[in-house]
């Protein structure tokens, strides 16, 4: 059994609502998450993706239930701090999660709330910005970056941090198509050699097939889990919320619907590719 | 209004940029001390070659010197004409109707403009070749005895940082709420007063929008591992060198000297 770093028990989570009573946002969910795992968090708007990950990370607490980190409950204040410095966070809006007044500044901010020596802090801030390709852009102001490059300085400043965890808000959602591809090359890195656990919130369904484990949220419940192969591949399910595959698996689904003898649980082109040679190869 | 450069900090490398932060506080305290001794016109020639001279090492694009006075020449144009007609003694130079403008008046009126504008261009050079964080931080150690007294001085220097941080941001805000608006039709020409009316209704949703801002902010700040009171280092822990104290030492001399001949 696998260490266990997330993990929800029961958890529901209402917002303080104007007006007393708003629905929850979460209802009832249970989940770990492994050291090291790759997880993929889908749903439609409004399903309660941003709210989660902000409960795992303390910024909100459980109305009901628990969440753990590392075995540690974020109710009680004394692990905030230790919870905050293993959970690196990337917010959906990159323009209000800028601290400092230039690039650099802004990637050493969670160093220097650990109280790191200088030196140290200079050290994994060009690090990270060359790790990122955005070293040009250090001493420049953040207002005057796009959207794009400020979604990069924001990673920059959790990749310094060298966060055991990371959870991330549409990490890629105004990213070119180079620069989005960058940004998945380097969390699966982070993920396979530095053994990062990933929580990754997005409305792709190519980058929900980069994961280990996909989950589905719907109205404030987990409505599905499973490995890509199987969640990507339940296109029912997913048409129902309003939801799409991955291009691989909606071209399988009406190749087999057609007639075509293909196996369940094609999501990547390259599997889908390859099933169609071998089958055209047979006849 | 189009850009307010109050606290952007323009990047190079200048003998003002590297400088430590808190000498360049003290340098620019000694400099309004100078400034208000000043009386002559040989004085204030020499001052303000010397911050042209100073403004060509940090490279100052003409345009942004120019973008940057023209919010205050009312000001000074204002004072200087109260000046002009309001203090009395010596020669009459111009008389229009029952005003007169004495000898008295033109120099106080020219000290003032002076005056005015060699505060505007030191604190202008000296936000310029310090990032805003920098200040605070210098700022913030000048204010560090206080903290015995309970006043939170790191605090007070995130206060300001963030501040200094998000002022281009809400300037660029009003900008685009502004456009939005002259999008649908919305006129805001006119005289002084009839455009401070048309500009009122942006006020309300600017001020929303910098609540949102705030929030967010402090939901970011606290997610990477910001604690009010908890101990912090810095990125750039601002060297002292010799050139400060050099620097340091040549104003207070500067002082004496414009104080020893009455410049
Ligand atoms: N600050 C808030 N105050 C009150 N209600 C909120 C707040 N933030 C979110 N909600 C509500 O909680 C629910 C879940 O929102 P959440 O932001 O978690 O959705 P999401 O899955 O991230 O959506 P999206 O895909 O649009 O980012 C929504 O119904 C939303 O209206
Ligand atoms: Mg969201």
């Amino acid at each position: 059994m696998p260490e266990i770093l997330l993990e929800a028990r029961k958890l529901s989570f209402t917002y303080p609502g104007e007006d007393g009573e708003s629905p929850p946002a979460l209802e009832g969910i249970d989940l770990k998450v492994a050291a090291g795992e790759y997880v993929a968090l889908i749903g439609p708007n409004g399903s309660g993706k941003s709210t989660l990950l902000k409960l795992f990370n303390a910024l909100l607490l459980p109305t009901a239930g628990e969440v753990f980190f590392d075995g540690r409950s974020t109710a009680d204040a004394r692990n905030i701090p230790y919870i905050r410095a293993c959970c690196g966070m990337i917010f959906q809006n990159p323009d209000n999660q800028i601290v400092g007044a230039t690039v650099e500044e802004d990637v050493a901010f969670a160093l220097e709330n650990q109280a790191l020596p200088p030196p140290e802090i200079r050290r994994r801030v060009s690090e990270a910005l060359e790790l990122l390709g955005i070293s040009h852009l250090a001493a420049s102001p953040p207002h005057l970056l796009s959207g794009g490059e400020k979604q990069k300085v924001a990673l920059a400043g959790v990749l310094a941090a060298a966060s055991r965890c990371l959870l991330l808000d549409e990490p890629t959602a105004m990213l070119d198509p180079a620069g989005q591809a960058a940004v998945l090359e380097t969390l699966q890195m982070l993920n396979r050699q530095r053994g990062i656990t990933l929580v990754h919130v997005t409305h792709f369904p190519e980058e929900a097939a980069l994961a280990h484990r996909v989950l589905v949220l719907h109205g404030g419940r987990l409505v599905k889990e499973g490995p890509p192969a199987e969640v990507l591949a339940d296109l029912p399910l997913l048409r129902a919320l309003g939801l799409k595959s991955t291009a691989a698996a909606e071209l399988a689904w009406l190749l087999r619907e057609d007639g075509f003898p293909l196996p369940r649980g094609i999501v990547h082109n390259r599997e889908l590719v390859e099933q169609l040679c071998s089958y055209a190869r047979r006849i | 209004m189009r850009s307010i450069t109050l606290g952007r900090y323009l990047p190079g490398s200048s003998f003002l940029h590297r400088l430590n932060p808190r000498f360049k506080l003290l340098l620019l305290l000694i400099a309004l001390a100078v400034i208000f001794v000043l009386k002559t016109y040989a004085g204030f020639s020499l001052l303000f070659l010397l911050l042209a001279l100073a403004a060509a090492a940090v490279r100052l694009p003409l345009r942004l010197l120019a973008g940057m006075l023209r919010p205050i020449a009312y000001i000074v144009l204002i004072t200087a004409i109260i000046y002009f007609f309001f203090t009395k003694g010596g020669v009459v130079l111009l008389r229009l109707g029952p005003l007169t403008v004495e000898q008295a008046g033109l120099s106080a009126g020219f000290l003032v403009i002076m005056r005015l504008l060699g505060l505007v261009f030191m604190s202008m050079l000296l936000t310029l070749t310090t990032t805003p964080l920098d200040l605070a931080q210098g700022v913030a150690y000048f204010l560090r005895p206080l903290g015995r007294l309970g006043l939170p001085a790191a605090e007070l220097a995130m206060i300001m940082t963030i501040a200094m941080r998000f002022i281009p941001v809400v300037s660029e805000e009003s900008q685009r709420l502004l456009r939005a608006q002259m999008a649908r039709g919305a006129d805001f020409g006119g005289g002084f007063f009839s455009r401070a009316r048309k500009f009122a209704p942006l006020v309300v949703p600017l001020f929303i929008g910098a609540f949102r801002r705030a929030d967010e902010l402090a939901l970011a700040m606290e997610a990477r591992g910001y604690r009010i009171g908890a101990r912090r280092t810095r990125l750039r822990e601002e060297p002292v060198t010799a050139a400060d104290w050099g620097a340091l030492l040549l104003a207070l001399a500067a002082l004496a000297a414009v104080i020893y001949f009455r410049l």
